[in-house]
């Protein structure tokens, strides 16, 4: 199927599923229950003149860009020790399977308590999730370089400093990606659940507090922004991907 | 052959091998093996599978140590791998860099020496040229054959200017029709580079294509070189040869008696 035919069916199945939203909402006509998109469109619009939506949509992507890349510096250097040393390994290994049972909704409250309502909290709950998969991820990429490289690069003449910056890192590379990927949908889910708590800001605040002002409209605007946002950022992360980091991702980035 | 006693490029005495966590004398791999190969020879190693031949190559190559007797090259103990004994290995996927070109694969070596790019690149399009990858330098390993990837691979090797090539079964997992190729190839490379070769196969047939001396590993565990032939044909060798069948038959009823292991009965 060539780009523009998959292209065009995208805008097209976008473009039916808007008419049966219109079509579904003008037979229940309850702008309450399920708003038209126009009314959607309207109430944006009021959000945007005020102000309240562009100024809510850069600080829920300040925080989430600010947590993810946080916890990526964290976790990369980590996942790439813990994946190299059996040591290393056995000293991480228990609070890894313990804390991957507890959710960073889990902590939202705690975080508050610890780090105060404002950024600091919201950005660390970011960080912690985006740690552990980011680590997990890399740690296991470690862990799937096949021996036959390390033992070819020494044969080669790599010294354990060479074998690990020439060969460990950019092998693992794929999977770092793959897992920072997979953390940034993650902070998407975190940052509205945070906002939602504590907040007088935000995405998540808006659609907390329309059901206040009966503005499901608002409600609708902010939650398709969100996953316009987070469309947008994964197709960055790719776009990267497919510039910057293309010679390592050559297998991996086939999705 | 015994001249070279003292300076051999691999000189096993003695060796007896275990893999850690299984010391028990009984589980030994190899046990008492000795075996001496002299600089520039080509050595094929044949035996049945699982006796060891892999795990000899890992002593050389210094990623396995032995437990017992002693492994020298050129009368020094090998403390590690190093670039001294490079490693071609079955494996097609595996030991390439998949992020490096052709060209940066085989320039690893001199750059873990410090070579400066030019140095690198004229090295590495030596060796390119001589696997025949000439027109390939700047692909990446996702975009070749399995055939050329091995090409890659010994051109790598070599360019590190090993004294020593180790080669595991490297044609393997290749087709029958490039097998045949590389394996005339190989020869080729041998004589160009004056290289000392330690080629392990279980294939007969391209043992007694390649190999100066073959020698038959005997089953394992304790496994050991049962027997060492002289293969004094010229090269490059023709297996259509009535001489290369009967060595050809010879090691076979070798090997099957070792598989079978009549020799312990009789």
């Amino acid at each position: 199927m060539g780009r523009n035919v998959s292209a065009g069916l995208s805008l097209a199945s976008v473009f039916g599923f808007m008419l049966i939203w219109q079509l579904g909402a003008m037979w229940l006509n309850d702008p309450l229950f399920l708003p038209r998109p126009w009314d959607v469109i309207t109430g944006a619009a009021e959000l945007v003149s005020d102000g309240t939506l562009i100024s809510s949509m850069a600080i829920s992507m300040m925080r989430i860009l600010a947590g993810w890349l946080l916890g990526s510096i964290v976790a990369i250097p980590l996942g790439l020790w813990v994946g190299t040393s059996h040591a290393a390994r056995a000293i991480v290994d228990p609070f890894i399977h313990f804390f991957r049972f507890v959710p960073a909704i889990a902590l939202v409250t705690l975080f508050i308590v610890w780090f105060g309502v404002g950024e600091m909290s919201k950005i660390l709950l970011i960080a912690y999730a985006t740690t552990f998969i980011v680590m997990v991820n890399t740690a296991s990429g470690v862990g799937a370089i096949p021996q036959e490289k390390i033992d070819a690069a020494r044969c080669l003449g790599a010294n354990r400093r060479q074998t690990f910056t020439q060969i460990v890192v950019p092998a693992s590379i794929p999977s770092i990606y793959i897992g920072m990927r997979l953390a940034l949908a993650s902070s998407f889910l975190v940052i509205v659940a945070a906002e939602m708590l504590a907040a007088s800001s935000g995405l998540g605040y808006i659609i907390w507090t329309s059901r206040l002002y009966f503005r499901i409209d608002w409600m609708f605007a902010a939650i398709i922004l969100l996953g316009a946002l987070g469309f947008l950022t994964d197709r960055v992360w790719k776009m990267l991907g497919r510039e910057a980091l293309n010679r390592y991702l050559r297998d991996a980035a086939k999705y | 052959m015994t001249a070279a006693r003292d300076t051999a490029a691999i000189d096993f005495r003695d060796v007896g091998m275990a893999y850690p966590g299984q010391a028990k004398g009984s589980e030994l791999i190899l046990a008492e093996l000795s075996l001496s190969i002299p600089e520039g020879e080509f050595f094929v190693l044949v035996g049945p599978s699982g006796s060891g031949k892999s795990t000899l190559l890992k002593l050389i190559a210094g990623t396995a140590f032995p437990t017992e007797g002693e492994v020298k090259t050129f009368d020094q103990d090998i403390h590690g791998p190093d670039r001294q004994r490079g490693m071609v290995f079955q494996s097609v996927e595996g030991p390439l860099f998949d992020w490096l070109t052709v060209e940066e694969n085989v320039g690893f070596g001199p750059k873990m020496a410090g070579a400066d790019g030019a140095t690198r690149r004229a090295t590495a399009q030596r060796f390119i040229d001589m696997v025949g990858l000439k027109g390939h330098e700047h692909k990446y390993p996702s975009e070749l054959s399995g055939g050329m990837k091995q090409r890659v691979q010994i051109a790598r090797t070599l360019a590190a200017d090993p004294k020593v090539v180790l080669l595991d079964e490297p044609f393997a997992a290749l087709d029958a029709l490039t097998r045949r190729v590389l394996q005339r190839e190989i020869a080729r490379i041998w004589t160009e580079t004056g290289r000392t070769f330690l080629y392990v196969t279980h294939d007969i047939r391209e043992a007694v294509l390649l190999g100066q001396r073959i020698g038959v590993m005997s089953r394992g565990p304790r496994a050991s070189i049962r027997n060492i032939y002289d293969i004094d044909l010229p090269y490059p060798r023709d297996d259509l040869d009535s001489r290369f069948a009967e060595i050809v038959r010879k090691l076979e009823g070798d090997i099957e008696r070792e598989a079978s292991g009549q020799w312990d009965e009789m």
